[in-house]
């Protein structure tokens, strides 16, 4: 298998006024082509700055720090801000952000909003990149007539699929799709999910999905990693996290999924900690019943656990 | 904006009683602007401060409009043409009868005669003219003057020797107290000449104080040819009258009316142009320092502060006093000092378009940080900048106008509103009772501001969303 995207000691730190806050503060992991990665996480444990990261997009006051992420043997981390633009982003990895109603500008027609990355990357006219995109609106669902409507009047599904299209128009090596049945309702949802796998099949794209909803990375993705506070805690084949999680947030986490026939509600007491000044040891020591010692003095290593199945905790000591 | 539509916002707009009287006061002075030539002379718009083009007008000089005659019960004189009635040459001279009849109460404000005639090289004519008045006084060689020009315009008021000779004839019939309390005390210079022609004999006759004398006066002209080669071609006597136009003349005998519709001109071009280049330049200014952010937007912004704060009039007065104020002098004075005017408000608005995802889109896909502003930041902001236009231009209009009145006409410059005031201001208009002077050009400089801020009102109610109602 080949690796497409290799991520080591990423840092993404927000300078706050009220102090530096550690989003992503060490994240290691490797992503193979044609496989789909999901990012789970509560929220505020950094899914969204490192999906940001991936294109080296972080909003300010968020700066990469220090880690590397090396695509196509690029340092995406180390890149200046003009090559990022004519090389990187939507060219090697495109994004659909989180909460697609706004995504797009309400003053453009969306064939025009469609054709923009062709525009500006392609290298051609405007009216050349509005008919490429008139191609790719069916690939999506979409009627290819809906190029001169404005976004106020398509759904948010239309609009959660036009973002979708747009993603997929450059043909990037990687997807990000940052939350992107959050605000649909359910039987929305489940049709942006169900295209999202066919993508994933029909044009082999490298998906990354990023949700704090876990039930939907058990549709789609092949690799699960789990985020707690700025680090990954857990990271595996999705059949294997989710059938064997081996750490107590991981367990703590599919355990607050609702279950139908119950009429209590499970969850983690407590709360995560502040990033601005993160705990010695183990992030989660605090929340978790199984505290050692040892969890509050030191950091937790890497531990393997299964088959291609990672986890940082003592008890695996 | 998009989601009314153009024609949305037009039909909006119109829904507002404010709009609709704004926009009918901005297509008045529109329409001014553009008609000015058919309304008034052009060269009005030129020669404002040209005392020679204004001599050759023939105007009667500080003259309220016509129309006064139909509220007043005292009438003035209008303005009368007159070609001789009767007109015989012989071999030495010719003679011409002129007849004005005078039916008003206060007299002409002058009496010209234009003279075109062909006179051989180093050569010339004499002159006569004797006036018969309804009541059957003379007054002999009322003109005696040498004319040695092909065209000459002859004022009756600017020749001291017929003057002089008015005066004796009224003098005449004044006491011999009043008679050398006059001559003592030089007052004949402050006196009106028309006043004794036109005044029935009496004691007040050089005041203007006797019953004004109507009927018919008849001037006899006789022009000695001297040379038998010389001829006229065309004689013609101008009363001048003592009311003119739609608004009257001014000191100097400046046609107010051309006056007020030429500056419109000016109002608008100044207003229009400060107010669209200093908001293009503020808005553009506000949404970089939003956007870019950090330390630029902190240089940015105490620039900006410090422009604002500047008191502009005194630092306008001596900049226009040195540039010398012309209109694109002004302009560009005054954009110097309003572009800040909308900055604050612009940032604060691109400081939330900013964090719009879609803004972080534009940004993923690749575009440039100018293209981000330029297509994805300046539309949403677009709409609102029409509102501030259109707020802006009153204060153009008013700080030139406050320019021009402060420092008057440094040489030979357009005419506009602010500098007939400051005229008026130097001829004390106000103290003589000129409310002609002073009114049109006011109320039209506060037209102008209230046309654009009515339409900037609507606008704003139709554009930003947060204040339809």
């Amino acid at each position: 298998m080949e690796t497409i995207l290799k991520v080591e000691g990423l840092k993404t730190y927000y300078f706050t006024s009220t102090g530096v806050v550690k989003a992503v503060d060490g994240v290691n992991f490797t992503m193979q082509r044609g496989e789909s990665l999901g990012i789970a996480g509560e929220s505020g444990c950094g899914k969204s700055t490192l999906a940001y990261s991936l294109m080296n997009l972080v909003p300010p006051p968020g700066k990469i720090v220090d880690g590397s992420i090396i695509l196509d043997g690029m340092d995406i981390a180390k890149m200046d801000e003009d090559s990022l633009r004519n090389e990187v982003r939507w060219k090697k990895v495109a994004m659909v952000f989180q909460g697609a109603m706004n995504a797009l500008t309400p003053v453009y027609k969306i064939g025009k909003q469609l054709a923009e990355p062709l525009v500006i990357h392609g290298n051609i006219s405007e009216d050349e990149a509005i008919e490429k995109a008139k191609e790719i609106l069916p690939k999506v669902g979409l009627d290819p007539n809906i190029i001169n409507r404005y976004p106020h009047e398509l759904s948010g599904g239309m609009k959660q699929r036009v973002m979708i299209a747009m993603a997929l128009i450059m043909n990037p090596d990687i997807v990000i799709a940052d939350e992107p049945t959050t605000a649909l309702d359910v039987i929305v949802q489940a049709q942006i999910l169900n295209l999202l796998k066919k993508l994933k099949w029909e044009m082999g794209i490298n998906l990354i999905l990023i949700s704090h909803d876990l039930s939907i990375m058990a549709e789609v993705v092949d690799r699960l990693i789990i985020m707690y506070a700025g680090k990954i805690v857990e990271i595996g084949n999705s059949e294997d996290v989710f059938g064997k999680p081996n750490h107590p947030y991981t367990q703590g986490l599919l355990n607050s999924i609702p279950k139908l026939g119950t009429h209590e509600l499970n969850y983690i007491p407590g709360l995560p900690p502040d990033l601005r000044n993160p705990p010695k040891g183990c992030r989660f020591a605090d929340r978790c019943p199984y505290v050692m010692d040892i969890c509050r003095r030191e950091e937790p290593p890497m531990f393997e656990v299964g088959n291609g199945h990672y986890s940082y905790c003592w008890l695996n000591r | 904006m998009y989601v009314l539509g153009w024609r949305g916002v037009i039909r909006e707009f119109f829904r507002y009683k404010s709009g609709v009287v704004g926009f009918a006061l901005l297509m008045f002075l529109v329409g001014l602007a553009i008609f000015a030539p058919l309304l008034a002379p052009e060269p009005i718009f030129y020669n404002w401060y040209v005392p020679t083009y204004w001599s050759q007008q023939t105007l009667p000089k500080a003259a309220p409009p016509e129309w006064i005659n139909s509220f007043s019960d005292k009438k003035f004189a209008v303005r009368q043409v007159l070609d001789p009635i009767n007109s015989y040459e012989s071999p030495s001279a010719y003679n011409f009868t002129f007849i004005y009849n005078y039916q008003y109460d206060i007299p002409t404000y002058d009496i010209y005669f234009e003279i075109d005639s062909s006179i051989a090289n180093n050569s010339k004519m004499l002159m006569l003219v004797d006036l018969i008045r309804p009541d059957g006084n003379k007054i002999v060689r009322l003109i005696d003057l040498k004319i040695d020009q092909p065209f000459v315009r002859i004022s009756l008021r600017s020749l001291e020797e017929s003057i002089r000779k008015i005066f004796g004839f009224g003098l005449a019939y004044e006491s011999e107290e009043t008679r050398k309390n006059i001559t003592e005390r030089g007052l004949l210079k402050v006196l009106n000449p028309m006043n004794v022609i036109f005044s029935s004999t009496g004691e007040g006759i050089v005041f203007g104080k006797t019953k004004p004398l109507k009927g018919r006066y008849q001037f006899n002209v006789v022009i000695f040819k001297i040379n038998p080669s010389n001829k006229v071609n065309q004689i013609k006597m101008i009363v001048t009258g003592s009311v003119y136009g739609l608004l009257g003349t001014d000191a100097l005998g400046r046609d107010l009316f051309g006056g007020v519709v030429w500056g419109s001109r000016i109002a608008l071009i100044i207003g229009l142009g400060v107010a669209i280049l200093s908001t293009l330049i503020g808005v553009v200014y506000g949404t970089i320092s939003a956007y870019v952010g950090g330390w630029v937007d902190e240089a940015l912004q105490r620039i900006q502060e410090f422009v604002i704060s500047i008191p502009v009039l005194p630092i306008l007065l001596i900049m226009a006093y040195v540039l010398s104020p012309t209109v694109w002098n002004l302009i560009f004075l005054l954009v110097i000092f309003s572009w800040p005017g909308p900055v604050k408000t612009i940032r604060s608005m691109a400081l939330q378009i900013r964090e719009q995802l879609y803004v972080l889109s534009a940004k993923a896909i690749g575009l440039s940080t100018w293209r981000v502003i330029t297509r994805y930041i300046l539309p949403q902001i677009l709409p609102y900048t029409f509102a501030l236009v259109a707020f802006s231009v009153p204060g153009a209009i008013l700080t030139e106008a406050g320019v021009s009145f402060l420092l008057g006409s440094q040489g030979t410059l357009e005419v506009t509103w602010g500098r007939i005031l400051n005229d008026a201001e130097k001829y004390s208009a106000v103290l003589t009772g000129m409310w002609w002077w002073v009114i049109p050009p006011g109320l039209m400089i506060a037209l102008a501001g209230l046309a654009f801020v009515l339409v900037g009102n609507a606008l704003d109610r139709v554009l930003n969303p947060r204040l339809i109602r």
